[in-house]
């Protein structure tokens, strides 16, 4: 067994309640069975969830409830009404999973098995980045650089409301175009993974992800994201390599499951190949229609060899458009804001084609991963010729995107659950054209 | 933000008061189909959060009588409260369809906006009402009554036989009232003019009937156009005058009719 998947050392792990100006702390080291950690591309905040087992000697009664001020458990004696802080520190052998300094917070309890002993309780948790999300609302209009607006929109409403939020500048990316747009009283989250969609890069193609990581909210396009450096390099085989301790079989893939390979029907309906897109000018009154092909080879970067798309012959999806002419300008003299044209034909081709194979995989515990990072994977070839030659498969071996990211922890081993997403095949990635 | 009542991707706001396009910028080359800010309630804020300034421009869609053939202003100057819907997902890019009815007895009313925003205040209605600039400038007023040239003139003649004597009727046309009322006032005109130039009485006997035709009418046509040329006389001298003329020819031994006139 590798030293990674051995059970993790919560060298913290607190609740802290705030009760009638008393901060009640709870230690959860030797009650938690359970815990996990969630990351996403597509989600725009962390989230966990974990499960405590509790004997009835974790907090005193608040004596409104009980004058007498008896300790019980945690579930009723705290009591658990949501929004408790939980501070944690979890080592493992790779590395750690820290948020002392950047506590996650209690969505909601459930106690699915109590008995007069003990009761097992079920936590959800989120960053706080989702509350102050909740508490958005933005109203003013912004304008310029996309990437711009998302540091604005962040410092008005995240970083500028709490001081255990902090974002790297590096790590919100600024786009190609500019956008002007109002708030229309929409949250945060909502407006930035919106403005995703829209962004373009200079040289690459359209299509941008904000989400957040232990490192802190990321806007990023996806080639950057797929060009980026290996976090880490994994294999899959059938045997340990060398001893049972040696670091190597730290990235030994677990398990691994191909969840999809290509689905071309949705991909046609979603027009990834073959679309014809109209815009429509509401001050000429002028209707364009512009067919867009991937064949056209506008899909720039690529996790292996260049993408494959199937023979098209006609277009499969006909998307619509309005152009805004000076809609939130003084006049109309400065031509389109944010013209479709430029990025959303290419942004559906590219989600499309990202998401075309998915690999769900089990490592062990790696905490130093982050959703976003790319990661070799090296798959064993199956052939009746000799391994000696090579035991990687030369068509699903190579570079892979973490899209969903787990961190699990057990008291007896922990574990990372990665689904990871690619959009073509091969061991090497072809030399970029940009 | 969805709205309890308004279907999905419909709105209610109200127009601010001189954003129009028309006002803001005054040239065609700037018009873009007679756009008008809107500020709608959930989505913009009541306070200075987005000023006037900062509100989308929104599309006035119109009736279909103002088409190509007619082309109408919308008739939105500020205030109004419209409803409408926008035309992108993303609502970014607002039409607006129709506007309230006003309800004149309303309370407090602003003539523009404070501080960048109405606060959903209501408008006054006369406020900020500035002739649009297609409607200022233009052609000088005319210095005398339009004249058809001869040109004109000879157009309007085609098609008839021989040019139509004033006043006279054409065949198979029946005269419009206006046409009737013109003719009657001449025919008023002509004999004011004859009773102008009647003469002083000399005493002499004038045969009053010498060249006309033979009287046709019933009495009762003779004194009813008796009746109105008498009416027409005293319009045209006074009444004083012609009752002094009616007795120097009673003076004199002439008879006068019992409408006044003189009898022949």
């Amino acid at each position: 067994m590798a030293k990674a998947s051995a059970a993790s050392k919560y060298s913290e792990i607190t609740l802290t309640k705030d009760r009638d100006g008393e901060e009640i702390k709870v230690q959860l080291e030797g009650k938690t069975l359970e815990f996990n950690y969630y990351e996403s591309i597509m989600s725009p905040n962390i989230t966990a969830n974990m499960v405590i087992m509790d004997t009835g000697y974790s907090a005193r009664y608040n004596k409104k409830y009980d004058k007498q001020e008896r300790v019980g458990s945690i579930y009723n004696a705290l009591p658990l009404t949501g929004n408790e802080k939980l501070k944690f520190r979890i080592e493992s052998s790779l590395g750690e999973l820290d948020f002392v300094n950047r506590p996650l917070f209690v969505n909601g309890s459930t106690s699915p098995d109590q008995n007069s002993q003990r009761e097992a309780i079920l936590l959800s948790l989120f960053s706080e980045g989702a509350k102050l999300n909740s508490e958005s609302t933005a109203m003013k209009k912004y304008q310029g650089n996309i990437g711009d607006s998302v540091k604005l929109l962040i410092k008005q409403f995240l970083t500028g409301k709490s001081e255990s939020i902090k974002v790297k500048e590096e790590n919100i990316q600024n786009t190609a175009n500019p956008y002007s747009f109002a708030g229309n009283s929409k949250s945060v989250f909502e407006i930035c993974c919106n403005l995703a969609s829209k962004s373009t890069t200079e040289k690459d193609s359209a299509g941008f992800f904000f989400f957040e990581t232990k490192d802190g909210f990321q806007f990023k396009s996806i080639d950057s994201l797929i060009s980026q450096p290996i976090s880490a390099r994994y294999f899959k085989s059938e045997v340990l390599l060398g001893s049972m301790n040696t670091d190597q079989n730290d990235f030994k893939i677990l398990a691994s499951h191909m969840r999809k390979n290509q689905n071309i029907l949705n991909a046609l309906n979603a027009g990834v190949f073959f679309s014809r897109n109209i815009y429509f000018n509401p001050q000429t009154f002028e209707e364009t229609e512009i067919e867009y092909k991937f064949t056209d080879g506008k899909l720039v970067k690529s996790l292996g060899k260049s993408a494959e798309a199937p023979d098209v012959n006609a277009y499969t999806k006909t998307n619509y458009n309005i152009l805004d002419i000076g809609t939130l300008e003084p006049t109309i003299k400065g031509g389109d804001n944010n013209d479709p044209k430029d990025y959303q034909a290419q942004a559906a081709m590219r989600y499309n084609i990202l998401f075309s194979q998915l690999v769900d995989i089990q490592v062990p515990c790696n905490p130093n991963l982050r959703a976003g990072d790319t990661i070799d994977c090296y798959f064993e070839i199956i052939t009746q010729s000799k391994k000696e030659q090579g035991y990687m498969d030369p068509v699903q071996s190579g570079k892979y995107l973490i899209v969903d990211l787990c961190h699990h922890y057990e008291p007896t081993r922990s574990i990372t659950s990665l689904t990871l997403a690619r959009d073509s095949y091969g061991l090497y990635t072809e030399k970029n054209k940009s | 933000m969805k709205s309890a009542t308004l279907p999905d991707g419909f709105f209610l706001g109200q127009v601010p008061p001189n954003w129009t396009e028309y006002l803001q910028n005054g040239t065609w080359s700037d018009a873009h189909n007679n756009r008008v800010k809107v500020r709608i309630p959930g989505k913009h804020s009541k306070g200075p959060e987005i000023l006037d300034k900062d509100l989308p421009w929104a599309i006035v869609s119109q009736s279909t009588s103002a088409g190509n053939r007619n082309g109408t202003s919308t008739g939105l100057s500020g205030g109004e409260w419209v409803i409408g819907f926008y035309l992108d997902e993303d609502e970014q890019l607002p039409v607006i369809m129709q506007v309230l009815g006003r309800n004149e007895v309303s309370g407090a009313k602003i003539k523009a906006s404070e501080n960048g925003t109405t606060q959903f205040r209501d408008v006054s209605r006369f406020s900020g009402q500035v002739a649009q600039g297609h409607q200022m400038g233009g052609a000088p007023p005319p210095k005398k009554p339009a004249v058809p040239d001869e040109e004109d003139f000879e157009k309007a003649k085609q098609g008839l036989s021989s040019p139509p004597a004033p006043g006279e009727e054409l065949p198979g046309f029946v005269p419009t009232e206006e046409a009737a009322e013109a003719a009657a006032e001449a025919q008023a005109a002509r004999e004011a003019e004859a009773i102008e130039n009647i003469p002083e009485p000399t005493g002499e006997v004038i045969n009053l009937s010498e060249g006309r035709s033979t009287d046709t009418r019933t009495d009762a046509q003779r004194q009813a156009d008796s009746a109105a040329q008498r009416e027409r006389i005293i319009n045209k001298i006074g009444e004083e005058e012609y009752y002094r003329r009616v007795r120097a020819n009673e003076n004199r031994g002439f008879a006068t009719n019992p409408d006044g006139s003189l009898a022949r």
